[in-house]
């Protein structure tokens, strides 16, 4: 039986291209729990009345990418709240989070919730919509248990004794051409929330927000104040679930507002008669995007209750802040710039250059800097005109990473303008309106008249004369239509035939080929070689027993044969060589006949010269015989 | 010498052979120019016989223009630009017809911020649509023989100039090898991967899931004209991928494909 012996280069070779695949396996192959995922969906309540609330609650095992609140028309989502868990099952850690949202019925009678659609890698899965009985006058219906019903939000009112000193940064001074002055929010502007129906000694949330009735588009500022009795001891907070704004833009500026507290603490202070220690749990500049009634949803806060003479101690319960009403109003009429352009700005006009050929393009530059949502914001810009004409415009946002007060930042805006003529000529003002909340009015900025000068045609650009009518009916800048060939075109290629991979291919096979067939000429050259190397030693046998002692020039014979020798099986060359040289290069390769070897050539090079006997000759011939039977006994 | 004079003779003419031959295709028109009328050919039936001819495309999506139908004008004329997408007059018209509909779409959302623009992945997929496939197989397969017929040359050379020059020819050639090949495995990937799709519905709505149950809503992002991905397709529905990266369901008849094959 002929056992195959594998060429070990193949094996490392196939051991190297198995590296990278079993990488690719370990990446591309999702792990087991990957796929593990439950979805369910829940309310808390199956009857309620037609002014209650009634809380749908998504839940899922499993890494969830997003969920969108259940689609019906039958009820408006007046809240949102989110939790997330941990918990252990069968040996696995399981995350377990659930979207929670408070529904407000807008008719009485079977509602459905609608269906809420959880995306997860790329699928989407829909839970089934529930009916809810709703009846007339707040009907007494079943409270399953599980989440505690939402309050109904109500509107900020100003308490006595509601005013808190949150630490509010000084307002910028007004600099020269910098971002215009604006009021700074103080205390006493701030309007708290109503607080839950609660036990005294109990942990409150107060909601406090600076604007009751804000314009669309302006920012109001909301700060959640956490407020612990002075005297309670073995209370702790353990989680809080952020609220989620819906119909808001909104920023969290938590930090930014609490940069001069210690742990975010706001000291002592006293609210409805109780003393308590106030915490800035969270703050959010929120800017309404619609006008009409908006809520500002709860924020829940889980706290442990350790005290020792209480009942229910060590468990945890849910502290939420009561949803707030803003009455949004609308702008009053103005210029129709949208919802974005609300706040205090500045605008620069700058153009790139002043001077141009007719045909070239130029840029002008209109930045809006303010107090405001930049990335709301709708910078102007010139219109065509019998002078120009105008291409789309590039826009950058910058927002301030750090606001005080307000969100500021800026609008740039670079519009290229393409001359049609030559001559000089204006670009005419560029306006930018804008509702200013403080003031309650519109207002509106105006640049200067840019002047122009068109000097010389750009003979490589054509600039369109028609421009103007097409502004007017654009139809009429199209083209006419075309004439049609009588053959269908050729359809255009999307694919490479495969024949044409292989005329690709061909080349390089034939260049591996012909290398191939160049190695393999080498190898047989090198087996040549061998055998080669393996008759040297017969040979200079022969030619020295060949070698007559009284012959003329028997010594060189004799350092030919060794010299032709050495060059045959050792690839040694010795000519040129010195003696000391010689033996230097012998040792590695003979050992002990390394001296000997060399003791033969330097008296056959001195014989050669200095003449020698007969006999000698013969002697160092026997000895260079004895030497080559050595070196070949020893190989 | 002459083995390198002899390659890039052949290396020129596998080049110059299929531009020449690209360039007799053009067959002699055979119907004349006319303006657009009301009572004209019904351009939208000729481009339907012939969908992939550029012209007939054009011509359609030139007839939807005056037809006040902005989202089919916008679809044929796209139409006509991916089939000829180095044509200058298609290229502007499209343009014009684009600012139309950004015009209308700022007039209908106002209060809104837009998103300009078009998704991301249209880059390439125009790219790749302007890229003659056979003219880069062409080059291919000249680089291919040059570079191997300067291995062969450098390999019989002894040490000097020539040597050093073949060796510098034979490297460039291998890596415009591999360029070749690395565009054309790109072309057909984004080709087999990426399907746009113009919104030609007048007042198009969008939801979240492809369900009837669902929501629909009207938003600044899906609006008559926009230049869309599709993603996913299901019985009666289409999953898009919108300017912003947002991907949204709608109705089968809201967009349709660019490509007519």
């Amino acid at each position: 039986m002929v056992r195959r012996r594998h060429d070990p280069r193949l094996i490392r070779a196939l051991r190297l291209a198995a590296i990278p695949v079993v990488l690719f396996a370990l990446l591309y192959v999702p792990a087991p729990e990957a796929f593990a995922q439950s979805i369910n969906a829940r309310v808390n309540r199956a009857t309620i009345g037609d002014n209650e609330t009634v809380v749908f609650e998504v839940v899922t095992d499993g890494p969830v990418d997003r969920v969108t609140p259940p689609d019906s028309g039958d009820f408006i989502i007046v809240g949102t709240q989110r939790g997330t868990s941990i918990r252990f099952a069968n040996g696995q850690t399981v995350q377990q989070t659930s979207w929670g949202y408070v529904l407000r019925p807008t008719h009485t009678g079977q509602l459905s919730t609608g269906r809420a659609a959880v995306y997860s890698g790329g699928n989407v899965t829909h839970t089934e919509p529930i009916i809810i009985t709703v009846t007339p006058q707040g009907g007494t219906g079943t409270q399953p248990q599980g989440i505690a019903p939402a309050p109904a939000p109500i509107r900020p009112t100003p308490l006595p004794n509601g005013g808190f000193e949150v630490p509010v940064a000084p307002t910028v001074a007004p600099e020269d051409g910098g971002i215009p002055p604006m009021p700074s929010v103080t205390s006493s502007q701030m309007l708290p929330s109503g607080v839950a129906e609660h036990e005294r000694g109990d942990p409150l949330i107060v909601a406090y927000v600076s604007k009751a009735t804000p314009w669309v588009g302006e920012q109001v500022l909301v700060d959640f104040v956490y407020l612990q009795p002075v005297r309670s001891f073995g209370q702790s907070t353990t989680s809080m679930t952020d609220p989620e704004f819906t119909g808001f833009w909104f920023r969290d500026v938590t930090e930014m507002r609490a940069a001069g507290t210690i742990r975010r603490s706001l000291g002592t202070r006293s609210f409805n008669g109780q003393s308590y220690n106030a915490h800035l749990l969270r703050s959010y500049i929120l800017v309404p995007l619609n006008e009409g009634e908006q809520i500002i949803p709860h924020i829940e806060v889980s706290v442990e209750d350790r005290r020792v003479f209480r009942r229910n101690n060590g468990d945890a319960r849910a502290i939420r802040s009561l949803p707030m009403i803003l009455d949004v109003r609308a702008l009053p009429p103005g210029p129709a710039v949208g919802t974005g352009n609300v706040g205090r700005f500045t605008m620069r006009v700058e153009p790139e250059s002043l001077t141009a050929r007719a045909g070239d393009t130029v840029s002008l530059s209109v930045v809006i800097e303010g107090t405001g949502v930049p990335s709301r914001v709708r910078a102007p810009g010139p219109v065509d005109s019998d002078d120009i004409r105008v291409f789309d415009a590039d826009t950058n946002h910058h927002e301030d990473p750090s606001p005080r007060d307000w969100i500021t930042g800026r609008t740039s805006t670079r519009i290229p303008l393409q001359i049609k003529h030559e001559g000089t000529f204006e670009i005419p003002p560029i306006r930018f309106s804008f509702f200013d909340p403080w003031k309650g009015e519109w207002e509106t900025l105006s640049s200067e008249p840019i002047e122009v000068r068109a000097i010389g045609t750009n003979p490589l650009v054509e600039v369109a004369e028609d421009t103007n009518e097409a502004s007017s009916s654009w139809l009429s800048a199209l083209p006419q239509p075309r004439p049609l060939n009588s053959s269908s075109p050729p359809p255009r290629r999307s694919s490479v035939p495969t024949v044409w991979w292989l005329l690709c291919l061909m080349p390089w096979v034939l260049l591996a080929l012909w290398f191939g067939q160049r190695r393999a000429a080498a190898k047989r050259a090198s087996g040549a070689g061998e055998r080669s190397k393996a008759n040297a030693g017969q040979a200079a046998e022969r030619s020295l027993q060949s070698i007559s002692p009284g012959a003329s020039g028997a010594c060189g014979e004799v350092a030919v044969c060794v010299s032709e020798y050495l060059r045959e099986s050792f690839d040694l060359v010795t000519r040129g060589m010195t003696n000391a040289h010689l033996l230097e290069t012998l040792r590695p390769l003979l050992g002990d006949e390394a001296e000997e070897t060399a003791a033969i050539l330097h008296e056959c090079e001195v014989a050669r010269f200095a003449g020698m006997d007969d006999a000698g000759v013969g002697s160092l011939r026997d000895r260079a015989l004895a030497l080559v039977r050595r070196i070949e006994g020893t190989r | 010498m002459k083995t390198v004079l002899y390659v890039a003779l052949v290396a020129t003419l596998l080049v110059w052979l299929p531009l020449s031959a690209a360039t007799a295709q053009q067959a002699a028109p055979v119907a004349p120019s006319a303006a657009i009328e009301a009572d004209g050919p019904d351009y939208r039936a000729l481009s339907a016989e012939v969908p992939t001819d550029p012209d007939r495309a054009f011509n359609a999506g030139l007839a939807a223009a005056h037809e006040d139908d902005i989202g089919a004008a916008l679809l044929y004329l796209e139409r006509a630009r991916a089939y000829a997408p180095l044509d200058r007059e298609i290229r502007d018209t499209v343009t014009l017809v684009r600012r139309e509909a950004g015009s209308r779409r700022a007039d209908l959302w106002s209060s809104d911020r837009l998103t300009q623009g078009q998704p991301a992945a249209l880059y390439w997929w125009h790219f790749f649509r302007s890229l003659p496939l056979m003219l880069v197989v062409y080059i291919l397969l000249g680089a291919s023989i040059m570079s191997v017929s300067l291995v062969v040359v450098r390999t019989r050379l002894r040490r000097g100039g020539r040597r050093d020059a073949a060796t510098v020819f034979a490297v460039v050639g291998v890596l415009v090898c591999i360029n070749a090949v690395i565009w054309i495995v790109a072309s057909q990937r984004v080709a087999s991967r990426i399907e746009p799709a113009v919104i030609v519905a007048s007042n198009p709505t969008y939801r979240d899931a492809p369900d009837g149950l669902a929501s629909s809503r009207r938003g600044p992002e899906v609006y008559t004209g926009a230049l869309v991905l599709i993603r996913e397709s299901r019985p009666g529905w289409l999953r898009i991928e919108l300017a912003d990266g947002d991907r949204v369901w709608v109705a089968e008849d809201t967009a349709q494909r660019v490509l007519a094959e």
